[in-house]
């Protein structure tokens, strides 16, 4: 086993679904010990998509299997007094605890930070849940939809004259793990530099909103509400299609307007009355005609590389295929494969970046149910 | 209690632009870090233009922009031209006394200046060296450049965002800036981490491209396992109904209601309390995904003539999953937000004013709170940090103005003028100017 930044790092995980266990994979992938404990029935993720040939498996769930690599698998009914017990005894000499619950379990099983610190006070807790500990949303429920409600991305997002949509599959719910896991270590820190356990608190709403960006500050800084754009401009905006493909034609915010009308070759664009982004929004019916036609002359992969060497933003609207078939990635070697017990040997996807002297790891694949119950039990009671 | 923030004493050299890198220190400078941004003395970061307090340009655009305020609080602000030698020797004695530098322009500049990892490793052995770019530092694709606009599409991520029957949706303005942010912050903690365990700095290399992906794991493993290409499914979810958004009352109302349980489709029907509800062929999930659009008609029909907040507290009080579908002014406004401080107002300097800003996305309970210091003006700390920090006499820092090595007015603010509202507003783009926001923000 190659080791990480996180070594000798004991972190208990009683995360499910997606978010948490996230959080606990990004630790996992970078040498913390995770241990993962499961309900006897297994980590509701287990009866998530996707499945090979779309035949649902306890051990062949596709995201399971990508969110939980890295860690050591026990199953604990935490609501039985055994179980409970066990429980303490493994925080008794663990660094960090990682929960996804809402605020009210931990304190209706007896395993709020209080009791948990009073067993171990260098405990860190980590507490990623949908509206974060406290507010009067606190125990309200969540699901990926309704945090995309909640968060302002859905009512931007969509048709102009159809209903708001959501980005595809979780984007808020990886958000959230990320930063549990930026809030764990910055607590480990705080501990090795002087500090105690604490309790950190995560909201993924809270994250959601953050990729609102200048949306948000449109309305704080000037009063102004967004909404789904008409789609007039959208030939600047939105992906367009091409002879092959999508391409996002994006100007940018550094390039000049006159040499974007070269790069697509399109002169009638050098009129001043398109000079600024104001300019352009204005007549945004003109800039389209302009466009549309063009963009149809080339595929969005010739229309990527001519824009980039221009050096503009553009980008292909990729598909998981052509993700997969990805030079740039297969130059930089990103994507890791590795064998597992029920589902053999699979692709997925690699780390979020790359550390020159503490590399991600890939020392084992997720656990299956109970799978180290002895290895982790049998240790503590001989 | 623990007596500090966790990261004071650890200095942070920033030459970071727009949103991607600055966001990515902005939680690091509020737990204590003592943050130096470092901006061009020709073109400053143009995250400081926009969005102007009121749509109204001032005397100085490039101070009072509020993403540039948004993401730079805590921070220490200078301005120096690494185009000249002299820029250059000052940036490496910066790098002398520091722990962490992390960027974010291509490859290809750092490089360029002599300043890239291999050569500040030498001036500081144990150097954390963060280098955020859109495709990575090497492959075919290193010097292409991408904002989150651009990312969004090239991680998969715009074409799995729509209708069903539309094609590829792009979510927001520049979602994938945030993205790559929080991973930026956790990848410098971590390095932080082994340097406080080992002593060894390192050097990271953040490909925005390759983060975007790994945010997607389902889709990837979809294509891995089962050789498909997912595509767009609107706001439906595979396994449950009804999972949808639904019109309400009022104009551009909405709801989203998600049921994700036979016992929660059972206290929905309890909640509304109505004949319709109770349909013996809905009791059941395979029932209600099998009848998927008579139920989201029905729901639709139900949420239709009623008040979307109403619906929602409605619902949640009865343990259904539910939420309105909020613009910038119900975010901003919302009493759950408020109890838990995630903004907090801040008194800027006119023409900004007062101006909410939000808390770190991580809070740590046991510690003090998180600092909230204004962003700073533009070269505001150059005297600070060249004579203070760096031991530059008085006479030399006025040469360094007068070469213009440094500078406390950018040569080339870069600053556009606002769109025009009004037109925004007639045409669409906007839903509403709220002419009452201050008063609602309470600012």
């Amino acid at each position: 086993m190659n080791d990480s930044v996180l070594q000798d790092i004991k972190v208990i995980d009683l995360t499910q679904n997606i978010a948490g266990p996230y959080c606990t994979k990004l630790l996992a992938d970078y040498g913390a010990d995770v241990i993962k404990v499961e309900r006897p029935d297994g980590d509701p993720a287990r009866r998530m998509g996707p499945f090979p040939g779309h035949e649902a498996h306890p051990e062949k769930s596709g995201i399971f299997l990508y969110l939980n690599t890295n860690k050591r698998g026990i199953t604990l009914d935490l609501k039985s007094d055994d179980g409970r017990a066990a429980l303490l005894d493994l925080v008794r000499d663990a660094d960090v605890l990682v929960e996804s619950y809402s605020p009210r379990v931990m304190a209706s099983l007896g395993l709020d930070y209080q009791t948990l610190s009073a067993v171990n006070p260098k405990l860190i807790m980590t507490s990623v849940s949908s509206f974060g500990r406290n507010g009067r949303y606190s125990e309200y429920r969540a699901s990926e939809l309704v945090l995309y409600a909640l968060c302002g991305m859905a009512y931007i997002t969509g048709g102009y004259h159809r209903e708001p949509v959501k980005h595809g599959y979780s984007q808020a719910q990886y958000l959230g793990g990320v930063a549990g896991a930026s809030g764990t270590v910055a607590a480990l820190l705080g501990l090795w530099r002087g500090g105690s356990g604490q309790q950190v608190d995560v909201s993924i709403l809270e994250c959601a909103i953050s990729t609102l960006f200048t949306t948000f500050l449109e309305y704080t800084y000037a009063g102004n509400v967004t909404r789904r754009q008409p789609s007039e401009g959208s030939s600047l905006r939105y992906p367009a299609a091409t002879k092959e493909g999508y391409i996002l034609p994006t100007p940018g915010v550094m390039g000049d307007w006159d040499t974007y009308a070269a790069m697509a070759d399109v002169p009638e664009l050098q009129d001043p009355k398109f000079a600024t982004p104001a300019d352009r929004q204005l007549h945004s019916d003109e800039v389209d005609n302009l466009l549309k036609a063009k963009w149809l002359e080339k595929t969005a992969e010739e229309w990527f590389h001519h824009a980039q060497e221009w050096r503009f933003p553009f980008s292909p609207v990729q598909t998981m295929e052509d993700i997969s078939g990805s030079p740039q990635l297969a130059d930089r070697g990103y994507f890791v494969e590795f064998p597992h017990p029920a589902i053999g040997t699979l692709r997925y996807p690699g780390g979020p970046f790359r550390m020159s002297e503490t590399p991600r790891r890939q020392a084992m694949p997720a656990p299956t149910l109970g799978q180290h119950n002895g290895e982790v039990f049998g240790g503590k009671k001989s | 209690m623990t007596e500090a923030l966790p990261l004071k004493g650890i200095r942070i050299i920033e030459p970071g632009q727009v949103w991607a890198l600055p966001y990515a220190i902005a939680p690091l400078a509020a737990y204590g870090a003592e943050v130096i941004k470092v901006e061009s003395a020709v073109r400053p970061d143009s995250s400081r233009g926009s969005p102007q307090p009121d749509a109204k340009v001032g005397n100085e655009p490039w101070n009072d922009g509020g993403m540039y305020h948004e993401a730079n609080r805590n921070k220490l602000g200078i301005a120096l031209d690494l185009n000249t030698d002299r820029g250059k020797e000052l940036f490496k004695e910066l790098v002398s006394v520091s722990d962490v530098v992390a960027q974010n322009f291509p490859p290809r500049v750092m490089r360029n200046f002599g300043l890239d990892y291999p050569e500040l490793q030498k001036i500081k052995p144990d150097i954390i060296v963060l280098d955020s770019t859109a495709y990575g530092s090497s492959g075919p694709w290193q010097n292409y450049i991408g904002y989150g606009s651009s990312l969004q599409a090239v991680t998969g991520l715009t074409y799995v965002t729509g209708y069903e029957d539309s094609g590829p949706v792009q979510g927001g303005i520049l979602f994938n800036d945030t993205l790559g942010a929080l991973n930026a912050t956790y990848a410098i903690l971590l390095a932080l981490a082994h340097r406080e365990r080992t002593g060894q700095g390192q050097w990271i290399d953040l490909s925005q491209y390759e983060a975007g992906v790994a945010h997607l794991g389902e889709a990837f493993m979809e294509f891995a396992m089962n050789g498909e290409v997912p595509t767009r499914r609107g706001n439906t979810h595979p396994d449950h109904a009804p999972y949808n958004i639904y019109r309400c009352s009022g104009d551009d109302d909405w709801v989203s209601i998600t049921v994700t349980s036979d016992a929660e489709w059972a206290n929905f029907v309890r909640t509304v309390g109505e004949p319709w509800a109770s349909n013996a062929d809905w009791e059941t999930s395979e029932g209600r995904l099998d009848q998927r659009e008579s139920l989201d008609a029905a729901v639709g029909e139900w949420t239709a003539t009623r008040n979307k907040l109403e619906v929602m507290h409605l619902l949640q009080a009865g343990g259904v999953a539910c939420g309105a579908v909020y613009n910038t002014r119900e975010i901003a406004t919302d009493p759950h937000h408020a109890d838990r401080g995630f903004f907090s107002i801040s008194q800027h300097p006119e023409p900004v004013g007062a101006r909410p800003h939000s808390a770190p996305l991580f809070g740590l309970t046991g510690v003090p709170k998180p600092l909230e210091a204004l962003a700073p003006k533009f070269g505001k700390y150059n005297h600070q940090v060249f004579c203070n920090l760096l031991g530059k006499s008085e006479s030399e820092f006025a040469d360094l103005l007068e070469q213009q090595v440094i500078a406390d007015i950018p040569a080339n603010p870069g600053v556009t003028p606002p769109p025009d509202s009004a037109g925004l507003l007639r045409m669409g783009f906007l839903a509403e100017r709220d002419a009452e926001y201050k008063s609602r923000l309470g600012i």
